[in-house]
């Protein structure tokens, strides 16, 4: 107790310059945490698009499609099947796609596409998918020759809402087949490169062509919680056993370096900036320690155990850093806590958002357990700083420094 | 049984070049509850006398035996708890930690050998109130005039009860009236309190107050006189 009073008072000895350190941890770690939780929104905001718009968390194929995409790879479905799936516990939204892989045409250009015939009802309940649109409509009403091409595959072709074009491909028996299609609407995902190579049309139209009846090449389900997946993978081998089940990550595996390695990068941040803060409390500590150069002899002259001289310098550095971080640690928080709820708005920056698969609004999210982490980092870090101050303290002789 | 003994005692610099004899073979017995000073010049090896003694320094050659120990032979760690236990210790330049209020650095000894609070606080209490600081428990010693903070250091090397006390050169910095006052007061509670004292001095108010002046010239014992 005495010890930790002593500590307390004597970081208040020189109060600009300690005021000058708690200032520099406080700033630091508001940055910091700021910084950290911006990425893991960003990170989130990149996750939950791909997944929601594009992926989802589970794809169900036939075995040899992932490799081959040809068109009689398909798996034998019909509406029962889809409703027995969204019956598995824990899914959210299914939806069956056709895939296939064709050229497309229009009076300026040729080029190639993959092509989903997707069911447009429950294609939007799991991706949402209609909000991409920006031009024209989505599909709806009976099965026709609508399409909907990306903005960029548009501006190619040269074509727009109410055109023509020509999509051609090989159907079930590896015969060429050519349709008509109406672009029906435009769409923006975002994604550049997928908005250019992808283009959406009826399931039911577009199986007729292919001559695959009821079937679909992919199953792709939106779970409630990403921890109920490998129970779903195990409902669906019972109700497809000749299909092969991958989650986002092993359809994915990109994303989910991306996904670890963004909190990695916020520890890679955070480090850095306590480099910087031990520097700075070493240098401080180092002066006061040759400030005092007679007291503390003194202390060991009267008896005061180098273990607690030790302690004592200690205690300051530790006092001195966390005086700085308990109120950075908190600003920092409703900081955080501000902007998750009401969002930092980077609209002015939408393209490049867009490019990269970012909402515009980023939703900065904080793991609960970081600001501990953080708060045992600081404290790691002054004793680390302390180390160098205290050897200092306890190498001076009692006799020589009373001298002084 | 001396308080302190010493017998054949060196502090030697440069033994292996040019040596410098600090002290020189020095034998000397100082008893309980005697209030002595050691004089002469500078340079004589006052100030070196009383670190061997404290266990401050170590010696070149001899012993030097505090309350029936040896401490030339402890090591650091060991002289370090054995002056918390056995030793006050007063400084010229007072030497109060400027973070604590005079009760507290009064009792500063004490709580480092960790005794009772409640004893704490009665013993420190009363020795403030005997050397007239009554009213000023909570100055810091920024607050304090020199002769109140030197009479918080008396206060401070006092409430544990050590064999006794080294001071030195405890007036050196002090006015006549507060040196006076000083040394009232260590007198007094020297005849109180009965411990011993052993100062360092150049003052003349000092060795006239002292019943036992040992003079020093060049490290050596030049005289050891006892006033009746």
């Amino acid at each position: 107790m005495q010890l930790v009073k002593m500590a307390w008072r004597n970081i208040w000895r020189n109060k600009v310059r300690s005021l000058a350190v708690m200032t520099a941890v406080f700033l630091g770690l508001v940055a910091g945490m700021y910084s950290a939780s911006l990425v893991e929104g960003i990170m989130q905001s990149r996750f939950e698009n791909f997944i929601e718009n594009q992926i989802s968390h589970i794809q169900l194929h036939h075995p040899d499609f992932i490799r081959d995409q040809e068109v009689f790879l398909t798996v034998g479905g019909n509406l029962d099947n889809l409703q027995k799936v969204r019956e598995i516990p824990g899914v959210n939204k299914a939806t069956i796609r056709t895939r296939v892989q064709c050229m497309i045409a229009s009076a300026s250009h040729t080029g190639g596409v993959e092509l989903y015939g997707i069911r447009p009802n429950s294609e939007n309940e799991t991706t949402k998918f209609a909000r991409h649109l920006i031009d024209g409509d989505y599909l709806e009403g009976e099965s026709s020759n609508g399409i909907l091409i990306g903005e960029s595959l548009a501006e190619k072709l040269k074509v727009g809402v109410g055109s023509r074009i020509v999509l051609s491909y090989q159907d079930k028996n590896n015969d060429l087949v050519s349709g008509a299609f109406i672009v029906r609407g435009i769409f923006n995902s975002g994604y550049t490169r997928y908005d250019e190579m992808t283009a959406f049309v009826f399931q039911e139209y577009l199986n007729d062509y292919l001559g695959i009846g009821e079937d679909f090449h992919e199953l792709a389900i939106l779970a409630n919680d990403i921890n109920d997946l490998e129970n779903i993978r195990a409902e669906l081998h019972q109700q497809f056993p000749n299909s092969v089940v991958r989650t986002w990550n092993e359809i994915e595996p990109a994303l989910e370096v991306m996904v670890t390695s963004s909190g990695l990068f916020s520890y890679i941040f955070i480090i850095l900036i306590m480099i910087g803060l031990a520097f700075g409390l070493l240098n401080t500590m180092l002066m006061a320690v040759f400030e005092r150069t007679r007291e503390i002899g003194m202390l060991m002259a009267v008896g005061m155990s180098r273990t607690k001289v030790f302690i004592l310098i200690v205690l300051e550095t530790i006092f001195l850093s966390l005086s700085g971080a308990v109120i950075g640690l908190f600003s920092g928080y409703l900081l955080v806590a501000w902007f998750a709820k009401h969002g930092l708005d980077l609209s002015t920056f939408s393209d490049v958002m867009y490019e990269l698969g970012v909402d515009s609004v980023i939703y900065p999210y904080l793991n609960t357990s970081f600001p501990f982490i953080l708060a045992i980092i600081v404290v790691a870090t002054a004793l680390l700083s302390a180390i160098y101050p205290a050897i200092k303290a306890l190498s001076l002789s009692p006799i020589e420094a009373i001298r002084k | 049984m001396p308080v302190i003994e010493t017998n054949g005692l060196y502090k030697i610099y440069n033994e292996d070049t040019v040596p410098v004899y600090a002290v020189n073979n020095i034998s000397i017995q100082f008893d309980p509850k005697e209030f002595t000073c050691v004089i002469g010049p500078s340079g004589s090896g006052k100030s070196t006398l009383l670190n061997l003694i404290g266990g401050l320094d170590t010696p070149s050659r001899g012993t030097v035996t505090v309350a029936g120990q040896r401490i030339e032979t402890m090591s650091e760690s060991e002289r370090i708890r054995f002056r918390l236990e056995h030793i006050g210790f007063v400084f010229q330049h007072y030497n109060l930690i400027p973070v604590l209020t005079a009760y507290e650095n009064a009792a500063f000894i004490m709580q480092l050998q960790a005794r009772p609070e409640e004893e704490i606080r009665e013993r420190v209490t009363g020795l403030l109130e005997q050397v007239g600081l009554g009213g000023r428990f909570n100055s810091r010693p920024s607050e304090l005039s020199g002769g109140e903070q030197q009479r918080v250091a008396v206060v401070r090397a006092l409430a544990s009860k050590p064999d006794f006390i080294l001071a030195d050169e405890p007036t050196a910095n002090l006015d006549t009236k507060a040196a006076f006052n000083l040394l009232d007061m260590m007198k007094q509670l020297n005849e109180d309190e009965g411990i011993t004292f052993l100062f360092s001095t150049h003052d003349q108010r000092v060795i006239e107050r002292a019943g036992r002046v040992v003079t020093l010239v060049d490290g050596a014992l030049h005289s050891d006189e006892r006033k009746s």
